[in-house]
């Protein structure tokens, strides 16, 4: 999803943060790492605690336990540490607060209108309902053009937002739905980066 | 919520009824204790949680309303979820019956035998 990078614990462990639970081939995918390299690295993970392989759903995939997690951050804070990422960082978190509370209240007014309908839209969405979503993403690149600045793993969440958007066009479970790379999954993912990696909790 | 007539108000996130066994998860260590049909309690989600939400019958948290992600994440499934629920965790007591509501907010034991409920 993002250029190659070199393959790391701190992004193995951090996508599996962010996928929340995830096979091989997408935790390596998430930040472009070699597939072979990316199992390595799960597998030294499983085996000092911070990850669990399991079948969860019909599939097997791997998710980080409390100590991975808890590795997960202080790699993290190293990271944002050595880069002095910290103030940029924090600034666009500020930024994005609002942009939040405007996507998550979006998502519900549409989920909300299509659960009164009893069924979602079979020709895409309104003009307005385009804008916002549309906005939010472009509001979204602005701020990731300065986080990739200090932090190039911020890379790829806005070409990801407007593909959503694009997709929803034709079909709108493409702004809400869990079984793809959505609006708001990939929202709910940067919001989840941004926390963790400026170590906020929930 | 020791006894069965006892009932829960907060907000009613994501609309629906469900019935299963409350299981109280504090953290990841914790999800292979879910097991279909399940009543999750928790805090609050995060991606990870995700995939829980298609395996248990409904959803209660103490944090989070009905904007919240957990509420997004909810509807999609199809399960009732009522959030904000305040020290959820330490009321619901772990394999009790629950019955949630997340079209009206409420959570109550389910009755131990018919006519006996709230």
């Amino acid at each position: 999803m993002t250029s190659p990078q070199q393959p790391s614990m701190m992004l193995t462990l951090h996508a599996m943060r962010l996928l929340g639970f995830a096979d091989t081939e997408s935790v390596a995918e998430r930040f472009g790492q070699d597939p072979h390299h990316a199992e390595r690295l799960l597998i030294d993970a499983g085996a000092k605690g911070w990850a669990l392989r399991s079948s969860f759903g019909g599939t097997r995939g791997w998710s980080l336990t409390v100590a991975g997690r808890t590795e997960n951050e202080r790699l993290l804070a190293a990271e944002l540490d050595s880069t002095g990422g910290y103030a940029v960082v924090t600034a666009v978190h500020a930024k994005f607060a609002p942009l939040n509370a405007d996507v998550v209240a979006a998502c519900s007014k549409l989920q909300l209108h299509w659960l009164a309908d009893g069924d979602q839209p079979n020709g895409g969405i309104d003009e307005q309902t385009h804008q916002t979503f549309a906005q939010a993403a472009a509001s979204l690149s602005d701020l990731e053009v300065r986080l990739t600045a200090v932090l190039s793993r911020f890379g790829g969440y806005a070409k990801r937002l407007e593909q959503a958007v694009a997709n929803a066009a034709t079909e709108p479970a493409w702004l809400t739905a869990t079984d793809r790379d959505s609006f708001h999954r990939v929202w709910f993912e940067l919001h989840e980066d941004l926390i963790a990696t400026l170590g906020i909790p929930r | 919520m020791d006894h069965a007539s006892a009932v829960l108000t907060r907000i009613g996130a994501s609309p629906g009824t469900a019935c299963g066994t409350a299981r109280t998860v504090q953290s990841l260590d914790q999800f292979s204790a879910v097991t279909p049909g399940d009543v999750l309690v928790c805090r609050t989600t995060d991606p990870a949680w995700t995939p829980l939400f298609g395996v248990v019958a409904a959803v209660i948290t103490e944090t989070g309303g009905m904007l919240s992600h957990a509420a997004i994440v909810a509807r999609e499934y199809g399960i009732p979820a009522v959030l904000g629920i305040t020290d959820a965790l330490t009321r619901i007591t772990a394999g009790t019956t629950l019955m949630v509501d997340g079209t009206h907010g409420t959570v109550h034991g389910k009755p131990a035998s018919p006519g006996a409920g709230p």
